[in-house]
């Protein structure tokens, strides 16, 4: 058969998977390692992560930057009319406001329709002294899953959207910051002398400076903007890695496959890329999956102050930072948002531990 | 060990350095400042001409940029843009005590939380409380300190009306505030000491202790608590990190009237003077303290200083 027969790639992971026969073999495998997946973190976070952000358009049934503005603070569509009962104080009769009565307690007139009265048949004007039913906070929209906010925008709808954001922001910045720190740190710990020496100073700067004011700084003078998130979060994580990765490589170039390679004349380059490297992917993905919820809680956290993020976009931070105002009244503008982080951010924390325990005992106590 | 002390005393030293340029560099890029104090179409070139000269904008960057240092070394960061008069190093020490009582506050929280917490869940390893100590450290590290400061308002300063919402007070206002702070380093402490309490239970000291007769609480509490908490040491820096962060944000949650209020204040009017200020102060702070701590450590810890 064709596919039996087929070279093999010199990867190592594929190597591994060569051992067993054939691409049923390889198949096999990865759903035996699937299966494997701890349910309650993968299923939370393709609930509230993933599949929000790749269908985004499929699921919002609204557009996520504009709303209605008839429709503004509207609450969750399970929560019903808020009535109150109120004494007919007063009819107006001037002219064109025939049909208002005045109530205890209210500002406004009433118009007769509106309020419906004990007792009495519809349209049939009340007398003064009535005890009247009128809806002091009308009750959520079926259209409006979640509510509205301020501008009258979904907040279901920016929250499903929002996904996308935070998870593109967050993987492009933990991909740049790891990609620069696994490269620093292999040539850190390979070349070790003045490469190290250097490497390991920037990375304690890098340590040693706080990323909220630099954050700040960025802010005030570009103003809010995706770039922003993404410099700070590299200028900060990209030392975590190199740490992590040069201890790694240091223990890795006393091997003896590195030697080994070294006599059958691999260049350096080639003894990094795949001899050191491919040994160093399991802690790169446990790392990455163990900063990812931390980034997007620093990406909420940065767009919360007005630092990251900029409105009208639908991040998670800025909806929560939108409610901070109307908590009083409209608990659900900043209640829902800050859920959905709660949610993401602990489905990647569990599946992190998850995966350091599987893939990288060594790292247990980082 | 001095000559470690120096080393890393010269470290911190650069690092602010660093931190200055960066922030001197960053509010000089981004256009003149000029344009934002002066009434846009109104202002003559010879007005603009005079302001420079008095912020001595018309010198060449570099020599801007050691005048700057020069004073910030002073403690003169010039005067506010926003608030014409004020010092911005002044507006700043005014704003410290408060910020300093709520991380204080957030600090015992957590460390009589936290220790204790983390003491007990590895004691018990496994155990009901082992779980229940899990679910607090995970929680605390997933839940954004904003939306837990929003929701605590609501529930205890709207709904029961057992707190007030904002501004500064008695200890009735520190408590939300200091608590919101507190929890994401409850978490972190109960996590540290959890694992470096295993690590010391399973050494032969314990054992022996054990073996000799001494009771268990003692073993714990005594014997491997002082030996536990060299270890947590190391993430010191992270902690001070995240209450700095946690500081900014919480400050802005609750409207308290610390520094990190008054950063974000600066980085909506574009008050680089005061921000320059903050950012400056708060990172010698930030860069001292973990001097401190790495020198603590190494004293401590001999392994370190040779390495």
């Amino acid at each position: 058969m064709a596919i039996t027969t087929a070279p093999v790639p010199a990867s190592p992971v594929s190597e591994e998977a060569a051992v067993r026969p054939g691409a049923l073999g390889k198949i096999r495998h990865w759903i035996a390692e699937v299966r494997r997946l701890p349910l309650f973190p993968v299923t939370m976070l393709l609930v509230f992560l993933i599949v929000p952000a790749l269908f985004s358009e499929l699921i919002a049934p609204h557009n996520p930057r504009r709303g209605d503005l008839d429709d503004r603070l509207v609450p969750p569509a399970w929560s019903g009319d808020v009535v109150s009962t109120r004494t007919v104080v007063e009819r107006v009769n001037r002219e064109n406001r025939q049909n208002e009565i005045k109530l205890s307690d209210a500002e406004r007139t009433v118009r007769i329709g509106d309020a419906t009265v004990a007792g009495k048949a519809a349209g049939e004007a009340p007398a003064l002294g009535d005890q009247i039913q009128i809806v002091v906070k009308p009750g959520g929209q079926g259209k409006y899953l979640l509510g509205t906010d301020k501008n009258g925008m979904d907040i279901f709808s920016r929250i499903v959207h929002g996904a996308r954001l935070a998870l593109v922001v967050s993987m492009m910045a933990i991909f740049v910051s790891g990609l620069i720190g696994t490269v620093l740190g292999i040539l850190a710990g390979y070349y070790g002398g003045w490469v190290d020496t250097l490497v390991m100073r920037l990375v304690d700067m890098s340590l040693s400076i706080s990323l909220i004011l630099v954050a700040l700084v960025l802010a005030a003078t570009l103003g809010p903007r995706i770039e922003n998130v993404l410099i700070v979060v590299c200028l900060f994580l990209w030392s975590r890695y190199a740490r992590l990765i040069r201890g790694e490589t240091l223990a890795l170039k006393t091997q003896d496959f590195i030697s080994r390679a070294k006599v059958a004349g691999s260049s350096e380059i080639r003894i990094m890329l795949r001899h050191i490297f491919p040994n160093l992917v399991n802690t790169i993905i446990v790392l990455a999956t163990l900063q990812l919820g931390f980034v997007i809680l620093l990406e909420a956290g940065l767009s919360f102050l007005g630092a990251g993020i900029p409105r009208p976009n639908p991040a998670w931070g800025v909806m929560v930072a939108d409610g901070r105002e109307l908590i009083i009244d409209s608990w659900w503008v900043s209640f829902f948002p800050g859920l959905a982080i709660l949610f993401t951010v602990l489905s990647v924390n569990l599946l992190g531990d998850w995966l350091r325990d599987r893939l990288d005992p060594k790292q247990r106590n980082v | 060990m001095q000559r470690f002390i120096i080393f890393r005393a010269g470290q911190a030293i650069i690092a602010v350095l660093l931190v200055s340029i960066i922030v001197f560099m960053l509010s000089n890029i981004t256009g003149d400042p000029t344009s934002v104090m002066l009434p846009m179409g109104e202002a003559t070139p010879e007005d603009i001409a005079a302001l420079k000269e008095k912020w001595g904008l018309d010198k060449p960057l570099h020599m801007r940029y050691l005048v700057f240092l020069g004073n910030a070394v002073q403690g003169d960061f010039g005067e506010s843009y926003a608030f014409g008069g004020q010092t911005a190093m002044g507006m700043v020490m005014d704003r410290f005590p408060a910020t300093l009582q709520l991380g204080g506050l957030a600090m015992l929280i957590a460390v009589v939380l936290g220790v204790p917490l983390g003491v007990i869940t590895a004691a018990k390893k496994d155990g009901w409380l082992d779980y229940q100590g899990k679910a607090v450290a995970f929680l605390g590290q997933s839940v954004p300190s904003f939306w837990l400061g929003i929701m605590l308002l609501w529930l205890f300063a709207v709904q029961l009306g057992w707190l007030p919402s904002s501004g500064k007070g008695g200890l009735s206002h520190m408590i939300m505030p200091a608590f919101t702070l507190g929890f994401f380093q409850v978490a972190a402490l109960l996590r540290l000491i959890r694992s470096s309490m295993l690590d010391v239970l399973d050494t032969e000291f314990v054992k022996l202790a054990r073996i000799k007769g001494v009771p268990e609480w003692k073993v714990v509490w005594k014997h491997c608590l002082r030996n536990a908490f060299i270890a947590p040491l190391t993430y010191f820096a992270i902690i001070i990190g995240g209450l700095f962060t946690g500081t900014v944000i919480v400050e802005t949650v609750f409207s308290w009237p610390g520094v990190g209020q008054l950063a974000v204040g600066a980085v909506r009017g574009r008050d680089f003077q005061v921000l320059q200020a903050v950012v400056i102060i708060g990172s010698s702070i930030y860069i001292f303290a973990n001097l401190v701590v790495d020198i603590l450590y190494a004293y401590l810890d001999p392994r370190i200083r040779y390495t």
